[in-house]
């Protein structure tokens, strides 16, 4: 059951891909995954806020990440932030596109192999 | 996640201002942590919340992408363009009001048709899975019939019914019915001695119900030990609204006693409200009665004999596990040995042919019989298609209506578009603009419907007191008429939403007033130009086409029914309500024609057991001087029985010998008149008086003599060719047969006036004695054409009103051009155009449209016309008097449209015209 219902999101949006991954360690707030998206992915990939914003929303929607009720220490945190993190069908999701991705890129790797061979 | 979206959504939807905030805080808690980093990073304060500033974007921007991404975004907007959709109706209050008119007029009558389709056609009887129901047959014609010819068989014998309802191996349950209703005396009170009221019966075997499977709402329904001997089982089942206004809705109903024309029958159900048996049709019973008691209720001989007469319907339950393949060979395979049974040892091979040519077809059932069925299929359809095309006229006009505002708002557009709006987003608006108008009309003319069905359905049954057919739109109706406005909608939203996204930006918005209308391609010119050749074309088509209907009932109002139609009155009475046994019948007869030939203004009267110029005529094979036909061409003819004075009274001409007269009593050798087609095809020789004849029906028993020959006459239709027919002396039949329920009177004057004299001289013969119905003959032929009645009629006013809504559309059209070209026309005038010329040239451009429209118009109407030939009569699809007509009808109603628009050119003041920027 658990199972169809994570294939049934699968592949998934580019920008779900990347806020669900920075919400794979800890939980965040929409700066900090904005954050976190740009520096691992090297400046390449920017969640400009309108594009953040709604598919957090959609996010919400699906079932794939929530807000979280427990903050972080009082220094460190701002009572208007609303921080975000993975539902379990979310952490499914997550580890069912990861796997996903990784068997695309052996693939490629092989295909790679076979033509580097060939020439 | 679909149950989260919703709610989320709805939460939005009705919480716009938490959402709203919600956004906000986001926004803002993204900008106090950019700033936060970007001071972290080195910048001061200023620079660090200008870059986040810019990082972030509109503000107003970000907040609608979030709120976009939900499906509430999609409500929110629809009932924003919807409001503002309202406020553009409100604008232009007398164009809305054209508007929604049109579609309520042309949506009221398509809704009015289907209600009428669907009652007639599609409903399905209100009893359990009427899908599992088959008839045996088509079973529409009624009567009581001998065998005939191989072919399809739908009414049978008693036992063959008998034979059969006991299979339950290829069918579940079968029932069987009489083929008629029975028109019966019912007494109802104490020791059933109250007065007689007239009541529908339908004889129905024990199963009727249960193969329905429907329920009592009181008491019990048959079962088949009710019909299990015949003449033992008085029972009788009511229903609802026999019980409701007959019985005072009288709880105790049950065990009541009532007497059915002299018998006295105990009632042991009640029926629900919704049921009405299995006949579509304009009356639906009041009683249904044991099939094994037709002898007592028809006060007549049994037709439950073995070898009896074709009588019944049957109808039976599929079960789920047998096709429908192998019951219908089953049953046809039954009814070909019953025949064969029937037929004794001595079967002649052409016979044993005749058998095996003989099927029985299993049809659906589930819609119930209908004879109104067959007769108003082919009006409906015709009718259907008219609507069709009168709101496809309506819809031509709303487009160009809505092309014209289109164009008038160009402006608006481009400021919109201008302002970062997508184009789908305008056509989007448009198209919601079009909806609300098209909704608002669907509303009127639902209730326009509702008027028009009731009259419609009036027309059908001939203002039966109860009928089955409802006026009440159901839910088809209603998800019909929600279909038609949004399909009407996209029809006339569709080339004004086109027009609006294709709004050039750069070019109106730069465009001066003068020439804005200009920079309209011509494409966009075009299009308005063809929706009026469209409804040119099609207003034509229904013209010409109620004209060959209009012609076709003017044909047959002409035409001659044999007989002399000024100044006859009929009267329905029924004697049996009075208590008249059949042997006080003549005496009763005798006083009656005496009395009323006695009254002032009476020219001649005479009695009948039907009425002239009526479908339902009784018929039986005859052998002709006793000697049997042949059985590969039976003998037979269409009867009726009559008085001394008949004939005199109708004016049908006696050609030989003489009519019925007063000496042809009981005790008289039995004598027959017969019509011309009947001498000649059973006497070649022109020898006919003197020879007699024996008729097959039991109930007319005996030798009966020919003593004279009358001119042929029409009965079920108009335009019927002759078929035989034989009048038999009316006081010289037997049991059941004796009654005469129709008196005929020629007067001197209007029929009409003697009416309260007539009722006044029963009244004094017997104050019992009913006055059921009072009609001229006129009136009564008028029942005989109602099916063409209905639909020329209503052709006709369909087309009239497609010109109307076309003539409007040109007029609207029109006066748009004139305004739009007000600067053009104006320097025309400055340079010395004279007014004739001005009208001129408005009047060009619409009788250009109309001659365009025309020559498309009258290979369509030809066509069209070819298709209904089967409804016409006396005169050809391709009459050219109807289509000139029509023609001259649609080039008089379009200029007369244009005309106004054209005078308003001349009317401009030269220097208000080149003033108007």
């Amino acid at each position: 059951m658990i199972e169809s219902r994570i294939q049934s999101f699968l592949p998934i949006k580019t920008q779900w891909f990347h806020i669900m991954l920075s919400l794979a360690g800890e939980e965040q707030h929409g700066y900090g995954i904005m954050q976190e998206v740009l520096e691992r992915t090297t400046g390449k990939v920017r969640l400009w806020p309108a594009t953040l914003y709604g598919s957090i929303k959609r996010l919400i929607e699906a079932g794939l990440i929530e807000e979280s009720s427990s903050r972080p220490a009082p220094e460190f945190d701002d009572a208007r932030r609303r921080y975000y993190r993975l539902t379990p069908l979310g952490r499914g999701v997550l580890n069912a596109e990861c796997e996903r991705l990784q068997e695309l890129v052996q693939a490629i790797q092989t295909k790679q192999t076979m033509v580097t061979e060939r020439g | 996640m679909l149950f989260r979206s919703i709610s989320s959504g709805f939460k939005s939807l009705f919480r716009p201002g938490k959402r709203n905030a919600e956004i906000e805080a986001d926004i803002r808690s993204f900008f106090e942590s950019a700033v936060e980093q970007k001071i972290q990073r080195g910048m001061n304060v200023d620079d660090a919340e200008r870059a986040a500033r810019a990082e972030i974007g509109s503000m107003e921007m970000v907040r609608h992408k979030v709120s976009a991404a939900g499906w509430e975004s999609y409500v929110e907007s629809l009932c924003r363009d919807a409001k503002y959709g309202f406020r553009q109706i409100l604008r232009s209050p007398i164009l809305s009001l054209v508007a929604i008119l049109s579609l309520a007029l042309g949506i009221g009558a398509n809704t009015a048709i289907f209600t009428v389709i669907d009652d007639l056609l599609l409903k399905q009887l209100p009893v359990h899975d009427p899908n599992m129901l088959v008839s045996f047959g088509e079973a529409v014609g009624s009567g009581a019939v001998a065998p005939s010819s191989p072919g399809a068989y739908d009414i049978f014998p008693y036992d063959f019914y008998r034979r059969i309802a006991g299979n339950r191996d290829e069918l579940e349950g079968i029932c069987a019915f009489a083929s008629f209703p029975t028109m019966v005396s019912v007494r109802i009170g104490s020791g059933a001695g109250g007065p007689a009221t007239q009541a529908i019966g339908h004889l129905v075997s024990g199963s009727f119900f249960s193969v329905l499977g429907e329920q009592p709402l009181m008491g019990r329904v048959f079962n088949p030990d009710d019909t299990a001997t015949e003449g033992r089982n008085a029972v009788a089942v009511i229903s609802h609204r026999y019980w409701q206004e007959n019985l005072s809705a009288d709880p105790g109903v049950i065990g009541r006693s009532i007497a059915i024309n002299g018998t006295s029958f105990i009632v042991i159900g009640v029926m629900p409200a919704a049921f009405y048996g299995v006949d579509l049709n304009e009356q639906s019973p009041d009683l249904w009665l044991p099939i094994t008691m037709q002898p007592q209720v028809m006060m007549g001989p049994s037709l439950l004999k073995p070898d009896g007469l074709f009588w019944i319907h049957i109808m039976a339950r599929r079960k789920p596990a047998v096709s429908l393949a192998r019951a219908q060979s089953w049953a046809t395979l039954e009814f070909q040995r019953f025949l064969t049974q029937r037929e004794g040892t001595q079967i002649s091979s052409l016979r044993r042919q005749q058998i095996a040519g003989s099927f029985i077809p299993l049809l659906p059932g589930g819609s119930g019989l209908s004879h109104l069925r067959s007769a108003y299929l082919a009006p409906l359809t015709v009718l259907m298609i008219m609507v069709g095309v009168v709101l496809l006229i309506a819809c031509a006009n709303l487009a160009n209506l809505l092309l014209a505002k289109a164009a008038s708002r160009e402006r608006e557009f481009c400021a919109r578009l201008a302002l970062g709006s997508s184009r789908g987003r305008i056509a989007r608006q448009i198209l919601t603009e079009a909806l609300v108008l098209a909704l608002i009309g669907g509303g009127m003319g639902l209730g326009l419907a509702f008027g028009a069905t009731r009259f419609i359905i009036h027309f059908i049954d001939g203002g039966a007191a109860h009928t089955a057919l409802s006026a009440t739109p159901d839910l088809r109706v209603l998800l019909f008429t929600f279909a038609i406005c949004i399909l009407t909608a996209v029809l006339f939203g569709i080339a004004p939403a086109m027009r609006g996204s294709r709004t050039d930006v750069s070019g109106a918005l730069n465009a001066s007033a003068r020439t804005a209308g200009g920079t309209a391609a011509r494409s966009n010119r075009l299009l308005p130009k063809a929706l009026i050749v469209t409804q040119v074309t099609l207003s034509l088509v229904l013209l010409s086409v109620a004209g060959l209907l209009l012609r076709t009932l003017q044909n047959l109002r002409a035409q001659d029914t044999g007989m002399n139609r000024a100044n006859v009155l009929l009267i329905n009475t029924n004697p049996k309500f009075a208590g008249y046994q059949p042997e006080r019948l003549n005496a009763l007869y005798d006083r009656i024609l005496s009395r009323v030939d006695a009254l002032p203004g009476i020219r001649s009267a005479g009695l009948s057991g039907a009425p002239p110029l009526h479908r339902g005529i009784w018929g039986s094979p005859i052998d002709i001087d006793g000697r049997p036909a042949s059985p590969n061409n039976e003998d037979s003819t269409l009867l009726n029985r009559v008085s001394s004075g008949y004939f005199e009274t109708l004016g049908i001409p006696l050609l030989r010998g003489r009519t019925i007269q007063p000496i042809d009593n009981a005790d008289a050798v039995k004598s027959a008149v017969v019509n011309k087609t009947f001498a000649d095809r059973y006497f070649p020789n022109g020898d006919a008086i003197g020879h007699s004849f024996t008729i097959a029906d039991p109930a007319a028993p005996g030798v009966w003599h020919i003593v004279g020959i009358v001119r042929d006459s029409k009965h079920s239709s108009p335009a019927e060719t002759p078929q035989t027919f034989a009048y038999l002396a009316v006081t010289q039949l037997t049991g059941d047969d004796q009654y005469a329920y129709w008196l005929q009177i020629r007067t001197a004057g209007d029929p009409a006036k003697i009416t309260a004299d007539v009722r006044a001289a029963l009244a004094e013969i017997d104050p019992n004695l009913p006055v059921l119905k009072v009609q001229t003959i006129g009136e009564q032929f008028d029942d005989l054409i109602d099916g063409q009645r209905f639909v020329s009629k209503l052709a006709g006013f369909f087309a009239l009103l497609a010109l109307t809504l076309a003539g409007i559309g040109l007029y609207g059209v029109m006066t748009y051009n004139v305004v739009r070209r007000t600067s053009e026309l104006g320097v025309r005038m400055a340079l010395g155009a004279s007014k004739a010329v001005l009208i001129w040239l408005v009047l060009r451009e619409s009788l250009t449209l109309l001659a365009i429209g025309v020559l498309f118009g009258i290979p369509v109407s030809l066509a069209a016309s070819r298709a209904i030939k089967a409804g016409l009569f006396g005169v050809d699809p391709a009459d050219p008097l109807t289509l000139t007509t029509a023609v001259l009808i649609v080039s008089v109603c379009l200029l007369a449209g244009s005309y106004i628009p054209a005078r308003r050119a001349t009317k401009i003041d030269p220097m208000v015209a080149l003033r108007c920027e």
